[in-house]
């Protein structure tokens, strides 16, 4: 017997088949009762689509050469081949027929989902009486038969793509196939259905748990380039605020040493008399600053004012020489005009050698200002 | 034939135990690059803080040292002008150090970039 694997096995499968059509029950049944020295022969017969593995293991059975598992009710009787191929003939076209019924009568993806929900209940819910199984199957008991056949031949027709589908077939196959069976084969055929089921979800787990680990990967790597980008971003900034640091800093060193020069220089020429220099340079608070703002305020004032009005005058100016910067700015703005005046006022009295200006010089108080000063002197 | 199935039957049980032992191998795989570019991402993540963390410390020092600068010249001005003044009264000759003009100096503008963080608004009004 020379012919290829599949068409023996095909062939081996009909036999089987034209075997069980033969006996007394009108419910053709494919699936003989599971043989104990065999493992899962029926498993491996009536869902031979469950996955490759099982494929895989299906031939080796059939290289053995065992005996295919006979059904427990009646042994295969001996049968003229010829009559054989007219009845698989007839069969085969009956089933094709039966496959296109079930295929666009919908009826298959009942299948899938209905056992799909109840198979965690037949499994939970073992010893339970098939009927709520069965009575699942009930929508589709008129086109039983032809399921029952159409899943059968199906079988081998369906593609792989489909297989969960047809693996949902068995499910029916299998129930109808405990209502004729006694007890022990019928506890042996609810477990070995218990562990298809479970190693189908355990399957679909692993599936699921590889394609949420690619979702997981692609999703990191995107999470990756944008943190890589935005670190390189803040690194840039980072180095331009450093170079704006240094920069400013030797600005602010140079400026400093330019502003000591130059208020010295003025320090020289107006002596200590005009506007003794207060506080250091390097303080922040502008001493120069302050001064002059009392200048501004004092020129509004009518000079014959009594002093103790001015008294209160740098306590009050002391208070707004706090680093209120923004106040200090505006106010250093428009001093020097007010300070010119005061300094030429100023070179005319030494000009005229009257000398005694420069007393008041020495008091180190912000609140002395030329006009005292020169009042006092004319008393 | 027997012989022709058992080789067969062998190279399968062969093959599936590869197909197998790759299909493990690609999970633990996967299961590695989660785990590492979690710690990558975190690492990177720490890095970015560490350095905003240092910028916006450095902005704030940038913001103080340029109010400086603008403060230092408006005094230096204010000198300059009356040590210009007294030169021309009293003839003396002044040494007046002139203004370190900020526009000289092309990357030195005198208000850079909007610092992130300090508002440079709070000084001009």
């Amino acid at each position: 017997m020379n012919r290829s694997p599949s068409e023996w096995f095909f062939e081996k499968f009909l036999e089987e088949e034209a075997a069980v059509a033969k006996s007394p029950n009108l419910n053709p049944n494919p699936d003989p009762g599971p043989n104990p020295n065999n493992p899962c022969p029926s498993s491996v017969v009536s869902s031979n689509f469950d996955d490759e593995i099982v494929e895989i293991k299906k031939p080796q059975i059939s290289a053995v050469g065992s005996v295919p598992p006979s059904t427990s009710s009646d042994p295969t009787a001996e049968v003229d081949p010829k009559e054989y191929a007219a009845m698989l003939k007839q069969k085969l076209d009956l089933y094709c027929h039966a496959v296109a019924v079930a295929r666009n009568s919908g009826i298959q993806p009942q299948d899938s989902s209905v056992p799909e929900s109840q198979s965690p209940v037949s499994d939970s819910s073992q010893l339970r009486p098939q009927a709520p199984l069965s009575g699942g199957g009930s929508s589709g008991i008129p086109a039983i038969p032809i399921l029952q056949n159409s899943g059968v031949q199906a079988r081998p027709v369906t593609s792989g793509s489909s297989r969960e589908q047809s693996d949902d077939d068995d499910l029916e196959g299998e129930t109808e196939m405990t209502d004729n069976m006694d007890p022990a084969d019928v506890k042996r055929a609810r477990r070995m259905l218990s562990n298809r089921e479970s190693a189908r979800r355990s399957r679909r787990r692993k599936q699921a748990h590889l394609s949420e680990l690619d979702a997981q990967v692609s999703q990191l790597r995107g999470e990756n380039s944008a943190l890589l980008k935005r670190l390189t971003d803040i690194n840039l900034k980072y180095n331009e605020a450093a170079v704006d640091n240094r920069i400013l800093k030797a600005d602010v060193e140079t400026l400093r040493a330019k502003v000591k020069m130059a208020e010295d220089g003025v320090k020289r020429v107006t002596g200590a008399s005009m506007f003794p220099t207060m506080s250091d340079m390097s303080s922040i608070s502008m001493p120069f600053s302050a001064s002059p703002s009392e200048a501004t305020s004092d020129a509004a004032v009518p000079i014959h004012d009594d002093p103790n009005l001015f008294f209160p005058g740098p306590t009050h100016d002391h208070r707004r020489v706090n680093p209120n910067l923004p106040d200090i700015a505006s106010t250093s703005l428009n001093a020097p005009s007010m300070q010119r005046v005061a300094s030429l006022e100023h070179l005319q009295n030494r000009i005229c050698g009257t000398p005694g200006s420069c007393g008041s010089g020495s008091w180190d108080s912000a609140g002395w200002d030329p006009e005292i000063s020169n009042s006092k002197n004319h008393k | 034939m027997d012989q022709r199935k058992r080789k067969r039957m062998i190279s399968n049980r062969e093959s599936a135990r590869r197909s197998r032992m790759r299909k493990q191998q690609q999970l633990s795989d996967l299961v590695n690059q989660v785990s590492k570019l979690k710690d990558g991402n975190n690492q990177i993540l720490m890095q970015i803080n560490l350095i905003t963390e240092k910028l916006l410390a450095l902005d704030g020092e940038n913001t103080i040292l340029r109010t400086q600068v603008m403060e230092l010249t408006d005094r230096l001005r204010a000198s300059n002008s009356v040590l210009r003044f007294v030169e021309e009264f009293s003839g003396l000759e002044m040494d007046i150090p002139e203004i370190p003009d900020p526009l000289l100096k092309p990357w030195q503008l005198p208000c850079p970039a909007q610092p992130i963080m300090a508002s440079a608004n709070m000084f001009q009004f």
